[in-house]
């Protein structure tokens, strides 16, 4: 069975379409409202195997493309994520792209072109991406930082996908798939949360993801009282200011008290 | 003596009538924060602020004693003003304090929703905001109706009441009983019934005057809501158009003549000019109103203080370009700017309500501050890097060696290589008030101070100036501390010192700031622009043409390598920021009292500290 996945607006098809044909492509939203989900529930849709990496600083081109290994007075070549994703032909999917250093991501460039090879200096090798190889990043272009962010050249190579969180009633729908509860805890929390996002660059920096209802929906189920589930899957992780999280409190009472 | 009984007899009276529990009182100020953000998580319009009411005269039915003693002819009850939603200052209504916190609870959640003005009747409009509140939020109703008992015994008995007032009466009690009992008429009553704390506040209670006759306020507020844009609240006067006198214009003269100073300019290049008035009148604090049809447009010029009351000119007569968008050309030595230092006394005093909140912000920041840390990968140190020594054996067995092996690792200071210079706008439209005790300079100012306290903490390089503007031949630029300055008493009396100044041509500025910026030897330059509104001047110099060119300095600063970053505090989401700055360069800080607070935690978002 494939993983869970409810589609917005047409994602599906689009993304098949941009694998048919060999086009690289970003996903942009905000955390936890399904991009890895989604590209899971793609990948085993496509039958391609995936390949996740969760791009940091201190990603080096090393970490991607593979490096030796030394064992018996020998070394041996290990290949990285995406080499192993260009050599099978799977998808490989970069996480939080912005994340890792510029220089890093250049490493990518040959890829996203029409030559879609991946030279590996180590070995000496270059690689031709087979038709099935497919390349995913993804991005919060929430949060604001000058001197992190996409390089335009970067940017320009990728076909672009923007995700948002659904409206309350397909949330409430995958909170139900997804923590098996029913539509009177689900509901509730996907209201909630809608509510709760209205406040975003307001009071909150961050609004609260899909991903953190269904933590919250899963507490409910075994046995939390729901105020309670709430408060430490919801609003905590939110905020550490003490107002916000007693204000914040107050809507979860109203919502969910007796 | 009769004054000492006359207090006493008052208090006494007072104290009979009005029923509250002092000991239970709870207070607005200690909880606005925690309302406000209730307020908008429960849906409400995230521009309204929450203040405190004063007293309202409703007209509402009073008991004997209370007429006696007077104190029940105002009440403080929650409304709503043109951008405030109005709350009691404090509850003391019932006996215990969680009921009168749960008041303002019970008060804000039916705000959320009742923001809009209707014609319905006060009980049915209460009514259904009652009724909408208790299907969306269940976890109320238990304290909604603990609340209306509590009311509902606190409020005059029915039998003590007129006859003429029971059926009313009754009605509401119903009504607040059982909130989805569907009302069918609402009998009619010679007497206002008694108010109702739970409610909003709606006119009917108080007959409404015909015309409007209380100040002009209301009808400036209604008038500009028509256009969303002009919703600033002006301090209007209204005048009657006095025609046998000659009216204002001839007491005006001088004006006139200033204003004939410039006539001879060639506006030719001007775009909508049928909104300069508007737009002068943003900058204007004060505005005289009309009610007759006039066609005329007043323009209106600022004279600068005599040089004795004026502040001191460091350096005079600096030429920079300007972008003419018609022309597509830079026009060079356009602008004249000076560089100025106002003058201060020595107040080196924070202002006291940012002390506590500047020392927090010192200790997160010094936390910052350049620590020890261990390089790896280096060429020379005290102790072997284990990774690159094996990277380096792996490489050399499989043939690759090479001859500058980086083997080692070392501890050393690291530090941010980064400078930032914060540019503020001080135009005259910083003189209005943003908040009711706070002018937006003063907003400004405090945005200053926090920052400086920040970054002098963690011990980043800084600068901060301000900028206003009177035409081309006169940008005026106030350095207040200088990259090699320290921060230090000078520094904070010049902060203090800052006062709104004219206009906002802001392109000049930046291109000053910018230079200066751009010769900081860091590697990274962070060019902080912290603005109330559009770039304009008298000139030309105001809608596109202004910000066609601020648009260009902010590209000549890009290419000079800095980052520029744009903070506004512009009352109306505003779209030409994008358009200057770029869609990810710019913030826009709706609720201008919040921004001292957040620009230090902006500076570290921003540079990703």
């Amino acid at each position: 069975m494939t993983t869970f996945y409810h589609e917005q607006n047409n994602e599906i098809e689009l993304l098949t379409q941009a694998w048919k044909n060999q086009l690289p492509v970003l996903l942009k939203g905000p955390t936890g409202c399904g991009k890895t989900r989604f590209v899971q529930h793609m990948a085993e849709k496509l039958g391609r195997k995936l390949y996740t990496v969760a791009c940091h600083e201190d990603l080096t081109a090393a970490d991607l493309l593979g490096r030796h290994l030394i064992g018996d007075g020998k070394t041996y070549w290990q290949d990285g994520p995406l080499t192993k994703a260009v050599r099978e032909g799977a998808i490989c999917y970069l996480d939080e792209v912005v994340e890792a250093r510029k220089d890093t991501i250049v490493v990518l460039h040959p890829l996203t072109d029409d030559r879609r090879i991946l030279p590996i200096d180590r070995t000496g090798e270059i690689l031709q991406a087979p038709p099935e190889f497919m390349l995913i990043a993804s991005y919060n272009p929430g949060y604001q930082n000058l001197l992190k962010g996409m390089k335009p050249s970067t940017r320009q190579r990728f076909i672009s996908m923007k995700f948002d969180y659904p409206n309350i009633d397909v949330e409430s729908q995958i909170i139900q798939t997804e923590a098996q509860v029913d539509a009177e805890i689900a509901k509730p929390l996907a209201e909630l949360s809608f509510q709760l996002r209205q406040l975003k660059d307001h009071d909150l920096e961050e609004s609260a993801s899909t991903r953190l209802l269904i933590y919250a929906a899963s507490l409910m189920k075994s046995g939390i009282p729901q105020i309670e589930a709430c408060q430490s899957a919801v609003i905590e992780p939110l905020t550490d200011d003490e107002e916000v999280i007693a204000a914040l409190m107050e809507v979860v009472e109203a919502k969910f008290g007796e | 003596m009769e004054e000492w009984v006359g207090e006493k007899w008052h208090n006494y009276i007072v104290g009979k009538s009005k029923k509250s529990y002092p000991k239970a009182k709870v207070k607005l100020e200690d909880f606005k924060t925690h309302l406000g953000i209730f307020f908008r998580a429960m849906g409400g319009e995230k521009s309204y602020a929450i203040e405190n009411t004063s007293g309202l005269r409703h007209g509402g039915y009073q008991g004997f004693l209370q007429k006696i003693a007077g104190s029940g002819e105002k009440t403080e009850l929650a409304h709503f003003g043109s951008e405030q939603l109005y709350l009691p200052s404090e509850l003391a209504y019932f006996p215990e304090k969680q009921l009168n916190k749960d008041l303002y609870i019970w008060l804000t959640s039916i705000a959320s929703i009742g923001s809009e003005q209707s014609d319905e009747s006060w009980i049915v409009r209460n009514q259904k905001l009652t009724q909408n509140i208790l299907t969306q939020y269940k976890g109320l109703t238990k304290k909604y109706h603990k609340i209306v008992e509590a009311h509902i015994a606190g409020r005059i008995p029915i039998d003590n009441l007129p006859l003429d007032l029971h059926a009313l009466e009754t009605l509401i009690l119903d009504s607040l009983r059982d909130p989805f009992k569907e009302i069918t008429t609402i009998p009619k009553s010679r007497f206002q019934p008694q108010v109702v704390i739970l409610w909003m506040y709606q006119a009917p209670l108080l007959r409404r005057k015909g015309k409007n006759s209380s100040g002009s306020e209301a009808q400036v507020a209604a008038n500009s809501s028509a256009n969303s844009k002009f919703k600033k609240k002006y301090k209007a006067e209204q005048i009657e158009a006095n025609e046998k006198k000659g009216g204002l214009m001839t007491f005006r003269l001088e004006s006139l003549f200033s204003w004939s100073e410039f006539v001879n300019l060639d506006r030719n290049s001007d775009d909508e000019e049928d909104d300069d008035a508007i737009r002068t009148a943003d900058d204007l604090d004060h505005l005289s109103i009309t009610t007759g049809e006039t066609s005329n447009k007043i323009k209106i010029d600022l004279d600068f203080p005599s040089s004795e009351y004026d502040d001191v000119v460091i350096q005079s007569d600096i030429m920079l370009p300007e972008w003419d968008y018609k022309k597509q050309e830079l026009l060079k030595n356009h602008c004249s700017l000076f560089l100025m230092q106002a003058k201060h006394e020595n107040n080196n005093k924070l202002p006291a309500d940012i002390k506590w909140q500047a020392a927090k912000l010192r200790r997160q920041f010094d936390a910052l501050r350049p620590q020890r840390q261990w390089f790896n990968n280096q060429t020379d140190g005290d102790e072997i890097d284990i990774n690159s020594y094996i990277a380096f054996n792996t490489d050399r067995l499989i043939g690759h060696s090479t001859t500058d092996p980086r083997l080692y690792r070392q501890l050393r200071n690291s530090y941010r290589d980064l400078s930032t210079l914060l540019l503020a706008d001080l135009s005259l439209s910083t003189d209005a008030y943003a908040t009711n005790d706070k002018k937006v300079i003063d907003i400004i100012r405090e945005s200053l101070f926090l920052f400086a306290e920040s970054l002098n903490a963690s011990g980043d390089k800084f600068a901060l100036s301000g900028f206003s503007s009177k035409r081309r031949n006169h940008v005026r630029y106030y350095p207040i501390k200088d990259f090699n300055d320290k921060y230090d008493e000078k520094t904070i009396s010049l902060i203090n010192a800052i006062k709104p100044g004219y206009f906002t041509r802001m392109g000049t500025a930046i291109r000053y700031a910018a230079q200066d910026l751009a010769k900081q030897k860091s590697e990274q330059k962070l060019l902080l622009i912290l603005t109330d509104g559009k770039p304009n001047d008298l000139d030309k110099y105001e809608s596109r043409y202004g910000i066609e060119d601020t648009k260009r300095a902010i590209l000549e600063a890009k290419q000079l390598g800095l980052e520029p970053f744009c903070i506004s505090i512009d009352q109306y989401e505003s779209d030409y920021l994008p358009y200057i700055f770029g869609s990810s360069s710019y913030v826009h800080i709706k609720r201008a009292e919040e921004l001292p607070k957040k620009l230090p935690l902006l500076y570290l978002r921003l540079t990703g500290s």
